[in-house]
């Protein structure tokens, strides 16, 4: 391994870390607040967020302020700069998932202790929704890495990973808020799909070429 | 990317497309070898030949409608909800006589010169690129909101109105009592529970966001706040495509500073509504006035971003400074 890569892989572990006691730290927080009022919980979640934000964005700034050129000395080449950003990035977009669900599963004990629907109801649903939460990440970012024009199995892939992921939400988000139609779900589910269909999917060539080819709800 | 960094492409963009003439070639005839169309242009006599292939601003008339040539740079640029797709580029193209890529760049080149002898700057046309595509984005919204309105979604539930529900809500937030303002209103609290489950759930279905925005205009339409008409001379400003009529209440380096103060207060895990109000504010007035002064920079950082960045840059150095240490985590170094 060259030295730039062992220097990389080091920071890239302290940034792991890092973000990792943080988040402990937190959940240990979340899990001895008691206090009625939530807003202080609010205040401290808001300030973990953005330190961990701030862990994450570190990745990608300090490579564009630093490591690339450290790479380049090095005489190292494209494809291995390449790969080398990319285990950042990687990393990154772990680190944003794993922040989004600590700060679920803390809001989700809080929830479970209050039995309050104005509390309950997206942070139960989000919290049963994790897995397909982070599939439609996935296939998000998937689709996104690809430089346009993306093939049509990589949207058709992130068109199911929507629906699944709404289906769970909304399966569980109904129990606390009844005017979710369940009984209905296509179209709740047809309803927050249409925006992706008409402002993203629709200017997919692979898509529109295939005529369209909607998943059934 | 910032709203300073999209100014500052969209004010790059038109200044990079081509190198500004020193002096702006004055009105003549059209040579005749210049395709159908072309500009008036001098030429020169004794100019080489290769000097008369660099103006053409092929079908469009910019000095008459600029809008054409905004809705081509928009459709030819860019992709996308509110981009072009290989549809309309083909029809731009057949239309305004564009033969290929290199020669949209030419045309492309060409227009914007003619503009900014028009306007006297680049940055004052990419100003007012940005205030058509404003009125774009706004003729967007008004046509989703006849839509939602015609499927129903503006619909009262139980008896209760998206305007009603904003205001109570407004009032809310604005520190009236809960049960003394549905008192007023004649409405019971489960009524108003299911209203409000009803409401939410539309908001949460319509993605197009027709009905966040009308609640949006009728929650600050019934501000009570110190910046309440400032909020509502913004909206007027907005739905009409045109500037404010009021001048700004507070400075930028205030503006900034309200928002650094808040910034700071989240990343020490501190109340933002104690830091609004340690310099004078509610929720409700930070509302209000970020409302006006967000339309004000949308309306004037085309031609001024320069000035917006240099007192923005300014306020963030002053709060690092008023906050040293706030960042953690700078013991991690590559």
């Amino acid at each position: 391994m060259s030295a730039a890569q062992q220097r990389w892989s080091a920071f890239l572990g302290q940034i792991e870390q890092r973000h990792a006691q943080v988040r402990a730290e937190s959940e240990q927080h979340g899990a001895a607040y008691t206090a009625d009022d939530l807003a202080p919980l609010s205040h401290h979640l808001m300030g973990v967020k953005s330190r961990l934000q701030d862990l994450e964005q570190s990745i990608e700034s300090t490579w564009h302020a630093k490591v690339d050129d450290v790479f380049a000395a090095e005489g190292a080449s494209g494809e291995t700069r390449a790969a080398a950003f990319m285990q950042g990035r990687t990393l990154a977009h772990r680190l944003d998932d794993e922040r989004e669900e600590s700060e679920i599963r803390i809001l989700a004990e809080q929830a479970r202790r209050r039995h309050d629907p104005a509390v309950s109801a997206h942070v139960l649903a989000q919290e049963a929704a994790t897995g397909e939460w982070r599939a439609m990440r996935a296939a998000m970012r998937a689709l996104n890495a690809y430089r346009p024009p993306a093939p049509l199995a990589a949207v058709k892939a992130y068109e199911r990973a929507q629906i699944a992921y709404w289906r769970a939400y909304l399966t569980v988000r109904h129990r606390y808020e009844p005017a979710i139609q369940i009984h209905n779900l296509p179209f709740e589910i047809g309803s927050r799909m249409e925006q992706w269909y008409v402002t993203s999917a629709e200017f997919e060539p692979a898509w529109v070429q295939a005529g369209r080819p909607r998943e059934p709800l | 990317m910032g709203l300073f960094d999209k100014v500052k492409g969209l004010v790059k963009g038109a200044q990079n497309v081509v190198q500004a003439p020193q002096q702006p070639p004055a009105p003549a005839a059209p040579p005749q070898n210049y395709p159908q169309h072309s500009t008036e242009i001098p030429v020169e006599a004794s100019a080489p030949q290769e000097d008369e292939t660099e103006f053409d601003v092929a079908g469009f008339d910019v000095n008459d409608d600029e809008a054409a040539f905004f809705r081509a740079v928009l459709h030819m640029e860019s992709e996308g909800q509110f981009g072009g797709t290989d549809e309309s580029r083909a029809e731009i193209m057949q239309q305004f006589g564009i033969r290929d890529r290199s020669h949209w760049q030419l045309v492309k080149e060409s227009n914007y010169a003619v503009l900014a002898r028009k306007y006297g700057s680049y940055e004052e046309v990419t100003q007012q690129e940005m205030n058509w595509r404003q009125g774009e984005m706004q003729n967007h919204m008004m046509a989703q909101t006849a839509k939602t309105a015609a499927g129903g979604g503006f619909e009262p539930v139980e008896g209760i109105g998206l305007e009603q529900w904003a205001a109570i809500n407004a009032a809310i937030v604005g520190g009236q009592n809960h049960e003394d303002l549905l008192k007023g209103a004649g409405i019971d609290n489960a009524r108003w529970q299911r209203a409000s489950a009803e409401w939410n759930a539309r908001m949460a279905r319509d993605t197009t966001f027709a009905i966040t925005t009308a609640y949006g205009n009728a929650f600050q339409a019934a501000s009570k706040g110190k910046y309440g008409d400032f909020a509502r001379e913004a909206a007027a400003a907005r739905a009409a495509n045109r500037d404010v009529t009021l001048q700004p209440p507070v400075t930028w380096e205030q503006y900034y500073g309200f928002m650094y103060e808040q910034a700071y207060a989240a990343k020490q895990g501190k109340d933002p509504v104690a830091a609004l109000k340690s310099v004078g504010l509610t929720i409700v007035d930070w509302t209000d006035l970020s409302t006006f002064m967000g339309y004000v920079f949308v309306r004037d950082a085309g031609r001024n971003w320069k000035t917006y960045e240099e007192i923005h840059k300014r306020v963030e150095a002053e709060f690092a400074a008023k906050y040293p240490g706030v960042k953690a985590d700078v013991d991690i170094q590559f």
